[in-house]
């Protein structure tokens, strides 16, 4: 579903993010990317959305080369992965109801299919009775669920996630861990970025481990540390 | 194709709503352009009653040929069809010996003088000749010098003073309306520039769910549009309402004044005012809104 191949990547100030990375992520995986800030992991993310451009190698997702894309053909790379940030990026002056439904509107869906799809996505992700409230009027944890529910109303292969839990309790970030799982049972590639120790010692999930531009540990069912 | 209709109306209504909703950024641009296309309508205005009463002038400024009293009156006919196939010659007019001294005795302070040349009339038959193109009256009258039954007489002086105006009159409007579309340009991109910077977060947020460049600059530039709109409409009914004051007013203080010479009519100066007041209103507001949404794509 992913992969790199030798990615490098040299930003303009000459900082070296990225150092030879090669690694495959299967169709159906849960994968913790792990790493201080500053270790690459961002990098990571950033070029698997195109916003930035390895510098030399191959980047694969779903059987298309994207350092190859044109401009115009990045939105269409971008409704192949769903997205989840730290900062929940919800739309402030349209309804939870309206944020998710404006995912399928930009992939211009039938609005019967609009009508159907949304009520049932919120419903999945525990937040259908509060549809037509503001993105202000909710916790995080709250809105974290509408951002789950945008990146998997239209039904994307990928879900990168960045930090989701980042801005939450530890009890929200678990509900919000729960469900990524849930969606990832139903065959969402799910790729996850994050700090949080714990989590990824509880789930025991393949991580990834990257420090300093190269990845250092990639083992199938680890922890955050090094230890097992 | 039924898709793309159903998103066009969705974007519309995100851009006309985007009006509304920044509705104190969308009045200082409807000002804006109002302002700018109120300021090129006068000098339009101006330039063009200008333009009109200068060739009111010029076709009243000819030369004259007087005619020499050996001329019969039969040949006369001919002469004329001559002088009016001259390239540039727009009229001849004949003025007979008694034309011209009708004229003369018209006016009361010549009157008594003229009386004792009643019975014998010194005054030369004339043609008068007005020209298309006051620039070519040298070659008119080079053509008119072959002939010795004439003698001419024009303004030396007038005829290239009267086009060296008329010329710089418009190229002066000329530059103040290509500045005053320059400016318009450059605040209303600036204004979108403002509710572009205000949406930046929402335009970042469409461009990660996979919203393509169009898709997200469609309602900005409707907004832009709509906007230019309305800035193009207003100036239109504003300069309907003073201009047909001003000939109001012209028509009932100073006809006697400037009898012989007329201002455009209110139906001639909206006629070519609407098509540009509307073309440069939406054409500003277009173009301000595409400079200022380019930035902010490249995400």
């Amino acid at each position: 579903m992913i992969s790199l191949q030798n990615v490098s990547k040299t930003y303009p100030n000459g900082t070296r993010a990225m150092k030879n990375v090669s690694l495959n992520i299967k169709k159906g995986d849960f994968v913790f990317v792990v790493g201080s800030s500053g270790s690459g992991k961002s990098t990571l993310i950033k070029m698997l959305l195109k916003e930035e451009d390895p510098t030399s190698g191959k980047i694969i997702v779903n059987n298309k080369d994207i350092t190859k894309l044109k401009r115009k053909q990045v939105p269409y790379l971008r409704r192949e992965i769903g997205t989840v940030f730290q900062d929940f990026r919800l739309l402030p002056n349209k309804t939870v109801y309206d944020n998710v439904a404006f995912a399928m509107q930009v992939v211009e869906a039938n609005p019967k299919e609009i009508r159907r799809a949304v009520p049932v996505t919120l419903g999945l992700v525990g937040i259908a009775k509060k549809f037509k409230c503001y993105p202000h009027q909710l916790s995080g944890g709250e809105q974290q669920r509408v951002a789950l529910a945008r990146a998997i109303v239209n039904d994307s292969p990928i879900l990168i996630a960045d930090e989701p839990t980042g801005n939450l309790d530890p009890e929200t970030a678990w509900e919000i861990m729960k469900l990524l799982q849930d969606i990832n049972k139903r065959g969402v590639t799910v790729v996850m970025a994050t700090h949080e120790k714990e989590i990824v010692d509880t789930l025991r999930k393949r991580v990834i481990e990257i420090d300093n531009g190269v990845v250092i540990r990639d083992s199938c069912e680890g922890g955050y540390d090094c230890e097992d | 194709m039924t898709v793309k209709i159903r998103t066009l109306r969705h974007l519309s209504k995100e851009g006309i709503l985007g009006i509304w909703e920044n509705r104190l950024m969308s009045l200082a641009s409807i000002g804006t352009i109002v302002l700018c296309l109120i300021i090129l309508g006068v000098s339009f205005t101006l330039a063009s009653n200008v333009d009109y009463i200068l060739s009111q002038i010029e076709s009243n400024v000819g030369i004259t040929a007087y005619i020499d009293d050996s001329v019969k009156e039969d040949e006369i006919t001919t002469l004329k069809t001559k002088l009016e196939a001259i390239p540039n010659v727009s009229g001849v007019t004949y003025v007979s010996k008694d034309d011209a001294f009708l004229t003369f005795t018209d006016d009361s302070n010549l009157e008594n003088i003229m009386k004792q040349f009643e019975k014998d009339n010194p005054l030369p038959a004339s043609f008068e000749i007005t020209m298309v193109d006051l620039e070519e009256q040298e070659r008119v009258i080079e053509s008119l010098e072959q002939y010795d039954e004439l003698e001419i007489s024009y303004f030396q002086a007038e005829a290239p003073m009267l086009v060296q105006l008329n010329d710089s009159i418009r190229y002066i409007s000329m530059i103040i309306i290509i500045s005053l579309i320059l400016v318009g340009i450059i605040l209303m991109s600036n204004t979108i520039k403002l509710t572009v910077y205000i949406r930046r977060r929402e335009i970042n947020i469409m461009k990660y769910i996979g919203a393509t460049d169009w898709f997200i600059r469609a309602p900005f530039i409707i907004e832009g549009i709509s906007i230019g709109l309305i800035g193009g409409i207003i100036p239109i009914f504003a300069l309907w309402g003073a201009y047909s004051w001003v000939l109001k007013v012209v028509n009932s203080r100073f006809t006697v004044m400037i009898e012989s010479i007329k201002l455009q009519s209110t139906a001639d100066i909206l006629s070519a005012f609407t098509p540009m007041s509307l073309i440069i209103g939406v054409g500003i507001g277009a173009i301000g809104s595409i400079i200022s949404i380019r930035k902010h794509l490249k995400v």
